[in-house]
């Protein structure tokens, strides 16, 4: 087992207020702290990710024309009486 | 998140995109080591229930739950392994969650009580980390083989990548812990007179291993079952510093076993003639799988077949999603 590591961060009373009320409400700081770092490192979805993912997708359909229909392609790509039954299976 | 999830008696699995999970299904009372010269690793539950899961519980657990019967769907310790593989997938404090999982054949009839169980609001901690929300928004209980046949027939969006077994007749042998399911479709319906549960499974073969062990070796009379299910895997186990290879010790166990599964899928497909793939899945694929492959010339094991109807499980979750 490592030994123990205490690191210091800053936080503004006023700027970091909701960061603050939030560190209040857990029981175990340290333990909160790693949980959500942890969970950034592995792929945690921030709003700033989704706002750029949603920016990105508005960039993409603003060249895009959108058909009425979808595409023969698309809809002929699966056997339909094996998709029927997967449909039927969603449905058990 | 879309969750692929896999509560079996021998071991839990669990997929969501790239990340697989799977522990030894066990829970137990949560005592640890006094000291230890790494990080544990333990997984530790202090919500629903204080219990230690998987491995740990195995290796340090004074007191082990482990049942085996059919209403356990209805217990704290398949409701432990449930939230504990979904603590392995996610440390996120809130998340939203779709759920695939299936049961055996035989049981397929209790599928509401499962899915009542695993719908709705859940509240999990892990021993170091802050406590958990899972908000179960959707929840499917399907036939347990399906999972491996839609591993191998979909893709990651869940949409059909293998025409060929989408189109076909198909069996599956899924030799689980307590159960093998055989099941028969064609282009991906099931042929119910052809589908079945057999009540033999890998844990018969751990159980038969676990008593000549104990017969013949003094001193191995007190294995858990779930390390002797390791050393079934690995074909061997310590003994005084030595390597004992158990391989002929198997071979005796494994042959009526398979004898017995290959049997009954035999009587139900007339032969497999007719069929134009059997796939082999789940945890016992490993140990039955040459055996089986012996009288169905056109079976074979499926890639990961202990995480094969897992991956199933998720990919059909991926195609609801669409």
């Amino acid at each position: 087992m490592g030994h123990k590591i205490t690191v210091t961060i800053s936080l503004d009373s006023e700027a970091d207020r909701d960061l603050l009320g939030w560190l209040d409400r857990q029981e175990n700081r340290s333990a909160a702290v790693r949980g959500v770092l942890r969970a950034h490192l592995s792929g945690g979805v921030t709003l700033g990710d989704v706002y750029a993912a949603l920016r990105d997708l508005e960039r993409r359909l603003s060249t895009v024309t959108l058909a009425g229909a979808p595409s023969e392609a698309t809809a002929g790509d699966e056997p339909p009486e094996a998709a029927a039954a997967l449909d039927a299976l969603a449905r058990l | 998140m879309n969750v692929g999830l896999d509560v079996g008696y021998s071991a839990t699995k669990a997929v969501a995109g790239e990340r697989r999970v799977t522990f030894a299904s066990a829970v137990g009372t949560p005592d640890k080591a006094r000291f230890t010269l790494h990080e544990s690793g333990a997984l530790v539950l202090l919500q629903p229930d204080h219990v230690a899961v998987g491995e740990s519980a195995v290796a340090q657990s004074r007191f082990l739950q482990r049942r085996e019967d059919r209403h356990w769907t209805e217990g704290a310790e398949w409701y432990a392994l449930a939230l504990a593989a979904l603590t392995e997938l996610t440390a996120a404090p809130h998340v939203a969650l779709r759920i695939v999982t299936g049961l055996p054949v035989a049981f397929y009839a209790d599928r509401q009580v499962v899915r009542d169980r695993l719908l709705g609001e859940h509240r999990a901690q892990r021993e170091g980390r802050p406590a958990q929300r899972f908000e179960v928004t959707d929840c499917r209980v399907i036939p347990q083989p399906f999972g491996a046949l839609l591993a191998e027939t979909l893709d990651d969006r869940g949409r059909i990548r293998e025409q060929a077994l989408a189109t076909g007749a198909v069996g599956v042998i899924d030799v689980g812990g307590k159960t093998t399911n055989l099941l028969s479709v064609n282009r991906l319906s099931e042929i119910n007179r052809e589908t079945a549960s057999v009540n033999v499974g890998a844990w018969d073969a751990v159980r038969a291993v676990q008593a000549e062990l104990a017969d013949r070796y003094p001193g191995l009379e007190d294995l858990r079952p779930h390390q002797v299910a390791e050393a079934v895997q690995a074909r061997a186990i310590r003994y005084y510093g030595q390597a004992l290879d158990l391989t002929r010790m198997l071979a005796e166990v494994l042959e009526p076993l398979a004898g017995q599964v290959v049997a009954e899928a035999s009587q139900l497909w007339n032969g497999g003639a007719t069929l134009d793939a059997i796939l082999v899945s789940g945890g016992g694929a490993l140990l039955l799988g040459d055996l089986i492959r012996r009288h169905f010339r056109h079976a074979r094991v499926v890639a990961e077949p202990v995480f094969a109807n897992a991956l199933g499980f998720w990919r059909f979750a991926q195609r609801l999603a669409q």
